[in-house]
């Protein structure tokens, strides 16, 4: 198996490293978990307080973020960390992302009025989760080469985005709305059919999910619930077929034993 | 088959069983707790643009709140979700294909020309800063296929029967994959540094 030669080995291990120092702020990383609890809960973030100004830490990672992030990672490097604070207005020097000033009022988002300016923020590492709230075998090795010593991800500018961001941002990306939740909520219908045994109903759901949506989070997860349900209605022919073809296509997938075993296929090397 | 001979369903497709979330030595505030930064890095390496992360790592707390329940433990929880990880960034790519075809230029994901220059930086500040966006900029140039093997192999340090299973493709696709990836990120280093020379 080709390696990477030294130079572009330690080339990546250096840069890697140090790319990985960036973590998010605690500020962020409850943002981010506020957003998807209320997206959760069927609602939309809503901005509160003093947050106003960002919306959501979604939404200002999503536009905050200056267009040089939009490269490397919205990262800036180094000791002190360099972030570019994109500004319409003005411009701010957080020196710690938990402290992001966030009482600016809403204002749309004007890309081609952006301005970037660079800062130096050193920032301090992100808290460490409460092990008294996490189980130990939880814990895993990290297999990244992230260093002790960490910062968090630079802070997003408080004043670019707005009350328009979200709408902004699903323009641009999978947002809320792009049916992930629709497509979970279709598979998990047809897997509590197929363990009702109602494989007639399983497999109109899964057609549904192929015409729906067929590139698919959960496309794997889709053809092989179509394996076993095709499997158990009996269509053996077809079951097996539709089996083989899975096991040609997710040759890997830890889901393939029990579509073989469902076809009562003998598992082969792969 | 018959119906009748499997009167079990697969754990893997199955809600789990009544009990049986309690019984697990993690939940979802555990995973996000731990595993958050380790989701965004990886989306961000995957080349899911900056402004996209937020709502891609939404994209993936969907997905773990709503299948964690059918997490055998059989593989290491970060591949299970870097393969979470790997399928978002693919939708987020496809997305942005279609909506903004005119932001991707070769396979790449990643807009370096907009950095700032940044005269203020110390040098080692400017050189690790130089280091990152080289890597991203080079990553840029893998098509989305390798681009996920080397993330994972090069960056992640998973396994060849690692990332196979995160992508549930044959080991030896990984493995090529993996290998061209190598080659051509070698080639447009060598490239960069070719052209640094005076």
């Amino acid at each position: 198996m080709k390696e990477l030669d030294s130079r572009a080995e330690a080339f990546v291990r250096e840069a890697a490293s140090a790319e990985a120092e960036f973590v998010l702020s605690r500020t962020q990383r409850d943002e981010i978990r506020r957003r998807f609890d209320a997206r959760r809960s069927g609602g939309a973030p809503r901005p509160r307080g003093p947050m106003r100004a960002v919306a959501s830490v979604g939404a200002a990672l999503a536009f905050g973020f200056p267009a040089w992030a939009a490269a490397a990672v919205g990262l800036a490097v180094g000791v002190g960390t360099v972030f570019v604070v994109v500004t319409r207005e003005h411009s701010t020097r957080p020196r710690d992302a938990a402290a992001i000033p966030f009482a600016e009022p809403p204002r749309p988002v004007d890309h081609d009025a952006w301005t970037a300016t660079p800062y130096l923020s050193p920032t301090p590492a992100a808290p460490a989760p409460d092990s008294s709230t996490v189980a130990s075998t939880v814990v895993e090795p990290s297999p990244s080469p992230t260093p002790p010593a960490r910062h968090v991800v630079p802070a997003p500018a408080a004043s670019s985005g707005g009350s328009q961001m979200p709408a902004a941002a699903s323009a641009e990306s999978p947002s809320p709305g792009s049916g992930l939740g629709a497509e979970a909520a279709l598979l998990e219908s047809a897997e509590r059919s197929l363990r009702d045994h109602d494989d007639a109903r399983a497999l109109a759901l899964l057609d549904e999910h192929a015409r729906r949506f067929p590139d698919g989070i959960f496309l794997v997860e889709a053809e092989a619930a179509r394996a076993i349900a095709t499997c158990e209605t009996g269509d053996g022919e077809r079951g097996s077929k539709l089996a083989a073809d899975f096991a040609r296509r997710w040759p890997n997938a830890p889901v393939l034993a029990r579509v073989l075993a469902a076809c009562g296929i003998p598992r082969t090397d792969r | 088959m018959t119906k009748a001979a499997s009167t079990t369903v697969p754990a893997t497709l199955a809600p789990a069983p009544q009990g049986f979330v309690e019984a697990r030595p993690f939940t979802f505030d555990d995973v996000y707790e731990r595993h958050i930064d380790f989701v965004w890095r990886v989306l961000r390496r995957l080349g899911v643009p900056t402004r996209s992360l937020a709502d891609a790592a939404q994209d993936v707390l969907l997905v773990v709140h709503r299948r964690l329940n059918s997490f055998d433990g059989r593989a290491p929880l970060r591949s299970w979700l870097a393969g979470i990880c790997v399928r978002v960034a693919r939708q987020e790519y496809r997305t942005r294909r279609r909506r903004q075809p005119e932001m991707l230029d070769r396979a790449g994901w990643i807009d370096v020309d907009s950095l700032p220059d940044d005269a203020s930086l110390a040098s080692t500040q400017a050189e690790r800063r130089e280091r990152i966006e080289l890597l991203y900029e080079l990553m840029s140039a893998l098509d989305a296929p390798k681009r996920e093997v080397f993330v994972l192999a090069e960056l992640e340090q998973m396994t060849g029967p690692e990332i196979a299973e995160i992508l549930g493709a044959p080991l030896n696709t990984v493995y090529s994959r993996l290998r061209e990836a190598r080659i051509r990120f070698e080639r447009e280093l060598a490239n960069r540094e070719a052209r640094k020379v005076p």
